[in-house]
């Protein structure tokens, strides 16, 4: 928690319930659920640069190596909503390192039901993470990244999580 | 703003860092300028946007502070308790004026929380969350305040280089 006290601060269901009415409008639009996913994750890229100077910052040690991006993805969760991931996991495939983040009870999905099984609401953090990753790439030595949410507690699934690929 | 909205800010909000609310707007914004390109446009489908997201707004609000308009002078303290539950800050001026069956609120901020750092390349006002919450809210209580209409715009933006944010409701009774 040592982040987010030092930031300001809104209401959260400014930003649940903008996020919501804004997928039910995109819906309207006939937008597909990968569209709407899509559109949320490119916002999300947007946040990141928004917010990544102040962001890095007030972080305490930039992960020199892809392993420690776990440590990156908490403190990114500290600085957004003062929470931290309750599962991270790091694995190797071939050339790939696959990073697993679980966020039960996560605050970006609070209260809110997806108004369909293909939308994940949490596209948007995806996005985050992955510009995030993206902007220090030459620190971690990587040459690509991409940042899928997999599940979703908007979805009724049990936790939200955030799969990293790192090539 | 009283103990009250102190209390209801402190205690019973829960938060998100604001930097990030903000970008998220502005994300939403882009997307509409790019989709729709003219301002008023733009303007007239985030208020559409976040017209759907006043129950949501309204039901939190009332399960946090227990308060709801009694009467249309009463939508002073009240809108303004609502800001500070959701941006953590008061409006700086509200004032109200009469002209026969029309009444027009006009609620001031200069430092406001929500475009705060914010830049747009068209003149589009983006605070228009709160206006467009306003008008659902007091849409629903037309038969309250015996209204025939309520309207809720944001009048001036500081991103469009204006001095504050301004919303002007208009309630027009029978």
């Amino acid at each position: 928690m040592f982040m987010w006290r030092k930031v300001e601060k809104m209401n959260l269901i400014s930003y649940t319930s903008g996020n919501l009415a804004f997928v039910m409008y995109l819906m309207e639009m006939g937008k597909s659920p990968e569209e709407i996913n899509e559109i949320f994750k490119n916002i999300g890229r947007r946040i990141a640069d928004g917010i990544f100077d102040d962001f890095m910052s007030k972080v305490k040690r930039v992960p020199e190596n892809p392993d420690d991006v776990g440590e990156l993805i908490n403190m990114l969760l500290d600085y957004s909503v003062g929470q931290k991931a309750s599962d991270i996991e790091v694995r190797r495939e071939e050339r790939e390192i696959v990073v697993s983040c679980k966020v039960r009870s996560c605050k970006f999905c609070l209260d809110l039901e997806s108004p369909s099984p293909m939308i994940f609401l949490c596209s948007g953090v995806a996005g985050l993470i992955e510009r995030i990753i993206e902007r220090i790439s030459r620190t971690l030595r990587i040459k690509e990244v991409e940042c899928r949410e997999t599940k979703c507690c908007a979805r009724g699934d049990e936790y939200c999580e955030f799969v990293i690929r790192m090539a | 703003m009283g103990i009250k909205g102190a209390i209801a800010w402190r205690f019973l909000a829960k938060k998100m860092n604001a930097m990030e609310i903000r970008y998220s707007l502005l994300g939403i914004v882009e997307y509409l300028i790019q989709t729709y390109k003219e301002p008023e446009k733009v303007y007239s489908e985030l208020k559409k946007i976040f017209k759907r997201a006043g129950e949501i707004v309204y039901l939190k609000y009332l399960q946090a502070t227990r308060r709801f308009a009694r009467s249309i002078e009463d939508l002073i303290p009240t809108y303004n308790l609502g800001f500070k539950l959701f941006t953590g800050r008061s409006f700086d001026d509200i004032r109200m004026e009469r002209e026969g069956k029309d009444i027009y609120i006009t609620y001031t901020i200069y430092d406001c929380p929500i475009c705060k750092g914010l830049s747009v390349p068209i003149p589009v006002p983006i605070c228009v969350f709160f206006a467009s919450v306003f008008e659902w809210i007091e849409e629903q209580r037309l038969q309250d305040w015996n209204a025939e209409f309520v309207k809720c715009d944001e009048t001036k933006c500081r991103v469009k280089g204006d001095e504050c944010c301004e919303f002007r409701a208009h309630i027009r009774l029978r």
